[in-house]
């Protein structure tokens, strides 16, 4: 086996030109799955009636859906629907016009909804009753004990299953080649494609991914140090 | 101030509060006494809706509520003219002792930063952490934490504070230092509810001791009515159990 080093550096440039776009795909869908997880977090666990059941439906729809497949579902259902509806309106935009980007993000915020809701609730069962009944006793709404005491509390907790979250949706993001959107991944992929040098391509995708994984992992430890400050060191 | 008239409390079919009529002047310091699982501690937190009770009334200064259709603006009402000193301190620990104190004024009340600040601060000297303001719970001594509790409840300058058994999480060590606090709060003359079994404190302190069994009110009186005169048989057997040497020394 001649494993071609020149060939890999090139995949690898190719890589990091499109580095930006994986990114993309993790962080956007990560930053709305926070913000709509942490919502559906807390109508599960003050258990709002019908809602509260609804979105736990929801969830383990989601939950259990593989990746690809969600992709290709949201693919299908977009470019078909977005077509009849511009046929019944006589519009001149096409579903082929969309760009494909959008349709990814929207199929990777659903399943990054999914987990991180599961992460946030996980968090919020972790903070005391205690902490409720004090802030109640002290003339606290629901909303302001919310805000102030327990989501305060329940994101350091959270924190490391959020960075895993993140790990995640970097590394699903490579799935978006099933919908021709060129990602890093497939930025390696390209060039292999006339010469076959599909190792080297792969490999050169692999450093990226760990690269981006480190920067990760040591973003969210500084934050779970930065966020626990109230915590009482543990001696190892 | 308060006027509690026949509260009853069930858990499932566990009768635990079988109307019970409590009324507590201004100023004045109850002590409530009584076996485990009397009932006192619901009792407590009835009083400032923790847990809702199935029936009765009370009325707080110039609040009337009936506690089961009780609406949330009341039950806001009543827990802002209440504050609460918990056995496990509960202080909030992502706050530091003077943000803990300052909590309740500056979301609950909206007062200024500044003068929350000054009133937190204030507090915090008076139940001798002057040195401890920007401390982390997870820093403080139990005793210190029940002190930034009873500071927190302070500041809040209520119509009334909830005790509940706030010295027995503590390490025997650490129980004088909060009793002084309670103490000095008590001869300023605010008003206090008291559930503890530290008897002599109790007897110390108390303006009127009530001592509960079975979901009832089963005596009331003075120190001296109560622990030397006591009239019914159950807290006679209660005191004789708790304090033996009661009997003989006073
Ligand atoms: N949340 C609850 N759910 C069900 N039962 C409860 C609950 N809270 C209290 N009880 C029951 O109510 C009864 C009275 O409890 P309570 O805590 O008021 O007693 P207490 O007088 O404070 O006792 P102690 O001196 O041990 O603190 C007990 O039988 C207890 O098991
Ligand atoms: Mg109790």
């Amino acid at each position: 086996m001649n494993f071609d080093v020149y060939f890999m550096l090139s995949a690898l440039q190719e890589s990091l030109k499109y580095t930006w776009v994986t990114l993309l795909l993790a962080i956007v869908p990560f930053f709305f799955g926070i913000l709509f997880g942490t919502v559906i977090a807390i109508i599960r666990f003050y258990r709002v009636k019908v809602l509260g059941e609804l979105l736990q439906l929801f969830v383990v729809i989601i939950k259990g859906t593989p990746g690809m497949v969600m992709l290709l579902i949201v693919y299908f259902a977009l470019i078909q629907g977005f077509d009849t509806i511009s046929q019944t309106f006589h519009l001149a935009v096409k579903s082929k016009d969309i760009n494909l980007i959008y349709i990814a993000f929207a199929a990777l915020t659903l399943t990054a909804t999914a987990a991180i809701s599961e992460t946030m609730r996980g968090a919020l069962t972790a903070v005391a009753t205690g902490q409720y009944e004090a802030s109640y006793s002290v003339g606290l709404t629901k909303r302001q004990t919310l805000r102030r005491i327990i989501l305060p509390q329940a994101l350091p907790v959270a924190i490391p299953v959020l960075c895993s979250n993140l790990i995640g949706l970097i590394k699903g993001s490579s799935l978006v080649f099933m919908i021709s959107v060129t990602d890093l991944m497939n930025a390696a992929l390209i060039p292999a494609n006339t010469n076959y040098k599909y190792l080297e391509a792969y490999i050169a995708a692999a450093l990226v991914y760990w690269v981006l994984n480190v920067v990760v992992e040591n973003i969210f430890f500084w934050l779970e140090q930065h966020l626990s400050t109230y915590k009482r060191e543990v001696l190892v | 101030m308060i006027k509690i008239t026949d509260i009853h409390k069930a858990f499932g079919k566990n009768e635990v509060l079988k109307g019970i009529d409590v009324e507590v002047a201004k100023g004045e310091v109850i002590v409530i006494i009584g076996p485990s699982g009397s009932g006192k501690t619901t009792l407590l937190r009835c009083i400032n809706f923790l847990e809702k009770a199935d029936s009765g009334k009370m009325t707080l200064g110039s609040t009337q509520v009936a506690f089961k259709h009780a609406t949330s603006k009341e039950i806001l009402a009543i827990r802002r003219q209440t504050a609460m000193v918990f056995q496990s301190y509960n202080l909030f620990n992502n706050k530091t002792a003077l943000e803990n104190v300052m909590e309740g004024l500056v979301t609950a009340r909206k007062v200024p930063l500044r003068q929350a600040a000054e009133i937190g601060k204030n507090m915090l000297d008076k139940v001798g952490l002057a040195d401890k303001h920007n401390a982390y719970p997870s820093r403080l001594s139990g005793g210190q934490q029940q002190r930034v509790g009873i500071a927190r409840a302070l500041a809040l300058n209520p119509e009334v504070i909830l005790f509940d058994e706030p010295t027995s999480a503590l390490d025997p060590t650490l129980v004088s230092e909060v009793l002084a606090v309670m103490k000095k709060i008590a001869q300023e003359g605010i008003t206090m509810i008291v559930v503890t079994h530290e008897m002599s404190f109790a007897y110390d302190i108390a303006n009127r001791i009530l001592f509960m069994d079975g979901g009832v009110i089963v005596e009331q009186g003075t120190p001296k009515d109560l622990f030397v005169n006591a009239k019914e048989e159950r807290t006679k057997q209660f005191l004789k159990r708790i304090v033996p040497e009661w009997s003989y020394n006073i």
